[in-house]
Parts: C-alpha cells; structure tokens; sequence
C-alpha cells in the first residue's frame, strides 16, 4: 500500500495577520515512510502555534508507535518558554498550557494505522463518494471542547490514553474506483459532514475538484462569507492510496 | 443571536457599572470587607481574568473592548484611571498594561501533604474602592447608552456587548428602567445589548438568584431590576451550569438580589464568560 500526494492546503482564521494560523501538517512520503498528520492547536491556549509546530516536527520525526514522540514535544515546549521574560499576564496564562488536536495516518505492515485525538477528522472517500469519516459521522456531533493533547507535564498520562483511545486500525474495503484519503481539521471537517445529503455531496464534489492551495483558499473563504463554514484556521492534506 | 464567534477583527465588549454611593462603604454580610473594598477586589479579579485569557505567548490579543463606569459623588465617572481614563473602552491590551499597581497577595495550595500553603500570587489593581455620594444610576446607564451606541456602530457584526452593573441601593437621580430598556435594545447584527444586575446586600437577607418571575422579589426596587435585566444566551447558561452546576433556564433573568460574596464572585464569573474566541 502507497499514499500518494494529491493535496496539502492551509488557510488562517485571520489571512490578515501574518502568523495567525496555528494549524500545522506533516506529510512523510518516502521510500518505507508513509505518514501525514494535522494538527489544529486550540486558540485559547498560551501557545497554540508553537504547540502545534513542535507536536508536527517530533511526530514527523518519530518512528515509534510508543508516545514517546509527544514526551519529546512537552520538552521542546517548555525549553522554548523557559528563560524568557514574562509579564505578569504572560506568567498567568502560561499556567494554562497548550493544547492541540491530531488527526494521522501510517501505513504499517500493509494497514493504514490511523490516530485521531479531538475533532480534526480522516475521511475515506472513493469514486462514489464518502465511504467513512472518523471520529464523527455528522456534524452535530462536533463540540467547541473537544479532547486535545496538553503541554502541561501533569497530564502526561492524560495524552498517553487520549493518543491509545485514538488508535485505530483501518483498512478500505468495498471501495469502487480511485481511493482517496483526506485529513482535516475540524472546521472543514464539520462542513463536510453536513446533515444534509444534498449539501454534503456538493461540498465533497468541491473539495475534491480543488487542484491547488489556491483553489482550496478561495473555496474555504467563499464559504466563509456565506457562514456555511465556522471562520477557523483550516487545514487538508489529501491522499490517493495506491 | 448571540452566536458570533469573536475574534481580533470582530471585538465583544464588557461595560463594568459600578455603584460608588456613600452607602457602598457599609460592611457586606458574610464579608469582613465593604461592600466597595469587596467589589472592588472581585472587579480587579474579573479584568484580570479577562487580560488572562486574552494573553498569549506573543502578547495580548485584542478579543474584548473593555470599561469601568463608576457612579456616585459628581455621576458618572471613568472608573479606570490613568492612561485608561481618556476612554470609556479601553482594547483588552491596553487594560493588561494599565494597572494602576500590581499587588503581591496570598493565595492558599494544597501543601501536598493534606494542608494547605500559602503562595504568593500578583494581583493587579486598577480600580480602588471609592463610597460616597448618591447613587445617580440613571446617569450611568445614559452614559453606558451612549458609549455602546457608538461601539456597536463601528462593531456592527460583533457579539453584543454586556454591561455589567453592581449597586446596593435605589436609584436617586429618577427611574431607570426606561433608559435600561433603551440600553438594551442598542444592538449589533448579532443582537441586543445584555444587562445583567446584581445587587449587594448588607443586611444578611436571603439572596435571590437568577428568578424566571418576579413573584420571589421581595420588593419594588427586586422587582424593578427584575424588569431592567435580560435573559442570558445559551453559552452562558451552558458555562453556569458547567463550572459552577447553577441550572439556569430560557426565562432566568440576569440578576441576583441581595447577593453576598458569594454570589458576587459567580455573578461577575459567569457574566464575563465570552461566547466562542477564536
């Protein structure tokens, strides 16, 4: 089994302000390595961008099934705050932590090994359609507190069973045609698991007719516009498995 | 209604009215405080929580528009001083860097051995305690009219604001409701503005908290901030009943009568808990 690149596109919340977007995505496509993930940092946490970014590079990085990558990222996080001068705000909401989603695909020992902690979501799709998303099926069932993976050392044991609840192992059977596999964070997620058929197959049919980050930009802000996507930082990374 | 998430380009705004009569100098039952000095710490609390959660690695973000209307002795006042007091609304940034001191206080921790220790903790202060005078809340509530008015027209897709007010007494400066109910129908595309009430007790009577009729009020004044209060949005109720199990319902109106320090610091928790931030 082979993933190949079809199409990796962000969009921030805020296009206006430069380094707004706390998204993050990894996409490991070489030789034995065959892996991409998303991240979706939680805009109330102190540092959500660099949570993100660091939680990407050690997952891009890592190699073991063991949590071990996000052990890795909670000393990277705190390296990078510690020393630095606060002020008494700072210092307050730096008690907080940081959190973030996942969504992430591997393929081991000829599955796809999939984990998905909070709402950023893995669709299967093939040449008729969704065939499965996961962890949601509909759009209510997505809440404004989903789980996340913390920074803070107290819950070390908290992400470890978020990441083992989180796993699962996938295979794509009775698929017709081409085979196709989306990560998303959760406000393309949750547009794309409208409760209405009608509706959800046009906005599949758009999605997968984006050719380019450009094409995925202005479609998320033309749905933006019309408040039938929530004005999130927006993240895809979009998979032919061969 | 009610449902606009906010964000750095689409601002909420909280408008804190704070009773600074005479008789806000007497003692708050169940408090070894004023009802001034305790209003005035659960206040540099409340702007504190809102600087926090607006704090983040790069800086302060600017999701809340916030200001102080004191009323008393001389009727409406700016109640934030400083570099604070040329406006009314102050962008959440400039609050967090305009305290007036910031204060080294005690706070009890669990000592991890079963007792508990203190730690010292920074308390900023922007606003001190201050009791004298009347009480000309019609003035407060005209002014708070006009400052939002202006607010929601440059802020026209915004969450509404909320205006918070805290009195212990009547009004002496005329009735209040007609221009309370002026107040709150000053509105953005996402809905009117809310006020919610809360009245300070001295006298140890029993508080009445968050009523759906007014038939539980004990008197005229409890029942005219029963009419001058509005109903809370979903989130709030949700948040309520979340972090501190308060079960409100559609028809629970904004406002608690002869609150303690109890309800004070629910009341102004729960009041200045925003809807979605992103």
């Amino acid at each position: 089994m082979r993933l190949t690149k079809i199409l990796k596109a962000t969009i921030s919340k805020d296009p206006l302000i430069e380094g707004s977007n706390e998204d993050s995505a990894v996409l490991r496509l070489r030789g034995d390595v065959q892996r991409a993930a998303v991240f979706d940092g939680a805009s109330e946490s102190f540092a959500a961008r660099k949570w993100s970014r660091i939680l990407a590079d050690e997952w891009g990085h890592g190699s073991e099934v063991s949590p071990k990558w996000l052990d890795r990222a909670q000393i990277r996080y705190r390296e990078q705050l510690d020393g630095l001068s606060l002020s008494w705000a700072q210092e307050a909401a730096m008690e907080r932590g940081s959190f973030a989603t996942i969504a992430s695909v591997e393929v081991r020992d000829g599955l796809l090994d999939l984990c998905i902690v909070g709402d950023s979501s893995i669709f299967f799709i093939d040449s008729w359609g969704l065939k499965a998303s996961y962890p949601f099926q509909s759009e209510s069932q997505f809440s404004s507190a989903p789980a996340a993976l913390s920074s803070r050392e107290n819950l070390v044991k908290h992400n470890a069973d978020l990441l083992h609840s989180g796993r699962r192992k996938g295979v794509f059977l009775n698929a017709r045609g081409e085979r196709r596999l989306l990560l998303a964070t959760d406000a393309i997620s949750c547009w794309l698991l409208s409760d209405n058929s009608l509706l959800h197959l046009q906005r599949l049919h758009q999605l997968l007719s984006c050719k380019t980050s450009i094409d995925f930009q202005q479609l998320v802000i033309q749905e933006r516009k019309t408040s039938a996507m929530k004005i999130d930082d927006s993240t895809i990374i979009l998979l032919r498995i061969d | 209604m009610y449902s606009a998430e906010i964000s750095r380009s689409q601002p909420t705004a909280y408008l804190f009215l704070v009773d600074q009569s005479g008789s806000m100098a007497d003692m708050m039952a169940s408090s070894q405080k004023s009802n001034s000095q305790f209003v005035a710490d659960v206040l540099n609390k409340t702007l504190r929580d809102l600087v926090v959660r607006c704090t983040r690695d790069e800086g302060v973000r600017d999701y809340f528009s916030v200001g102080v209307v004191g009323y008393g002795d001389g009727g409406a006042k700016n109640g934030l001083t400083g570099g604070l007091s040329s406006s009314w609304l102050n962008p959440i940034s400039g609050v967090a860097n305009g305290t007036l001191r910031v204060e080294e206080r005690q706070k009890m921790i669990d000592d991890g051995a079963g007792g508990l220790a203190p730690q010292a903790v920074k308390f900023p202060v922007w606003f001190d305690a201050v009791a004298s005078g009347g009480t000309p809340m019609c003035d407060a509530l005209a002014k708070a009219s006009e400052v939002l008015a202006d607010w929601c027209n440059v802020n026209s897709n915004s969450f509404p604001p909320t205006v918070i007010h805290i009195t212990d007494g009547e009004s002496t400066d005329g009735d209040p409701e007609n221009i309370a109910s002026m107040l709150q129908q000053i509105s953005t595309n996402d809905g009117g503005v809310l006020l919610y009430n809360l009245h300070v007790s001295s006298a140890g009577s029993e508080p009445v908290r968050f009523p759906v009729s007014d038939s539980v009020l004990p008197n005229e004044h409890a029942k005219l901030l029963f009419r001058m209060s509005s109903l809370f949005p979903e989130h709030v109720r949700k948040y309520a009943a979340d972090a501190h199990g308060i079960n409100l319902v559609a028809e629970s109106r904004a406002m608690v009568f002869n609150a303690e320090a109890e309800e004070l610091v629910k009341f102004l928790d729960i009041g200045s808990r925003p809807a979605a931030m992103r």
